[in-house]
């Protein structure tokens, strides 16, 4: 399995890519912004983008959608039905379905939008905005906020510790990083969030 | 500057590389997790994507390096030389920065959340949305830089 990274200075949200050593199929993750840098990474990688993980509708995540579908005509697969005027393949938490010949895991982290899904495949976890580096993602009301802390304890950190988390903003880092580095997941805050 | 080498997806985990010179090498999406390079020279090298987190680093020197999305959480980065160097969209959460030296870089959109930094030196940086939040900032020289573009809360952020 091969890993990529476009980190744009305009938007700065990731978007990744998920292949073979030896090119062919391949998994986009969230084409926030599609331009020559991303093309380049997936040409000179000799991959086909024949699947997109969109893991929320929100702009800055999903806005080189349209470009990559006059380019690769990917299947989407999201939490929505459609996407940018695109009709996806709807999943929910728990799925687990096949993609471009890698095996994906459908998380639902609720608290940050009703459509977030977070995607886990092999070592890797795409986490978009519900969980970074030393952040979790916004809330609309202080329910929500207790909600999304609590799913993330539930369905994220208790994962794997060394599982490689992928977000959509910022740096990558790992479950055990965020237990000992997150302010809302350490362990003093713990009672007054649950 | 033309790369000595370049490595890619190479496990370099858990070894000890210590005072081991790797000057102007170029590494794409490699592991040093839990790696010892105390002592060690990356002078003008790149690290794309790569994860160093929890190595010991004490007194390296990465001076003029070009870093992109690293995982470098919980490293002990101590009498380190990153100076004139790109650390963007870095995760130094939680790192041990006891008079390391940042000087004249870009660490645009980097992370130093509960970070030890001590008398650390961050003169002439680029500091836009570096997020130092719960980090010790003690004795940390910010001079010609833009700390008030960066994330650093106030004791009044969080009143009593």
């Amino acid at each position: 399995m091969k890993l990529l990274s476009h980190f744009p200075a305009i938007g700065v949200s990731n978007t990744y890519i998920l292949g073979s050593r030896d090119g062919g199929k391949a998994i986009l993750i969230d084409p926030g912004r599609f331009d020559v840098t991303l093309l380049d990474l997936i040409e000179n990688n000799n991959f086909d983008i024949s699947t997109v993980l969109v893991t929320h509708d929100h702009e800055n995540h999903i806005k080189g959608l349209r470009t990559l579908m006059k380019i690769y005509n990917p299947v989407i697969i999201a939490g929505n039905d459609e996407i940018a005027g695109f009709r996806t393949r709807p999943v929910d938490g728990g799925m687990k379905i096949d993609q471009s010949g890698f095996p994906v895991e459908i998380i639902n982290v609720e608290g940050h939008s009703s459509d977030s899904r977070v995607f886990k495949v092999g070592p890797y976890i795409f986490t978009g905005d519900i969980l970074s580096a030393g952040r979790i993602g916004s809330s609309p009301s202080s329910y929500s906020r207790e909600l999304l802390i609590h799913s993330i304890r539930d369905r994220l950190v208790s994962l794997d510790e060394d599982l490689l988390i992928l977000p959509g903003h910022g740096p990558p880092t790992t479950i055990s990083a965020e237990i000992r580095w997150n302010p809302d997941l350490r362990d003093e805050h713990r009672d007054s969030a649950d | 500057m033309e790369a000595v080498g370049v490595l890619e997806n190479r496990d370099f985990s858990g070894l000890d590389l210590s005072g081991i010179n790797l000057d102007r090498y170029e590494f794409h999406y490699c592991r040093f997790t839990d790696a010892v390079f105390a002592g060690a020279s990356f002078r003008d090298s790149q690290f794309l994507m790569c994860l160093l987190d929890n190595v010991n680093g004490v007194e390296s020197i990465f001076t003029g390096c070009r870093m992109m999305s690293v995982l470098a959480a919980g490293s002990d980065f101590s009498g380190c030389d990153f100076s004139g160097s790109d650390l963007i969209n870095i995760n130094f959460n939680g790192i041990q920065g006891a008079a390391t030296v940042f000087d004249e870089s870009d660490l645009f959109y980097s992370r130093f959340i509960y970070a030890a930094l001590p008398g650390a030196s961050f003169q002439d940086c680029n500091l836009k949305r570096v997020d130092f939040t719960e980090a010790d900032l003690r004795n940390v020289n910010f001079s010609d830089s833009n700390p008030e573009e960066s994330y650093i809360p106030h004791p009044s952020d969080n009143p009593v």
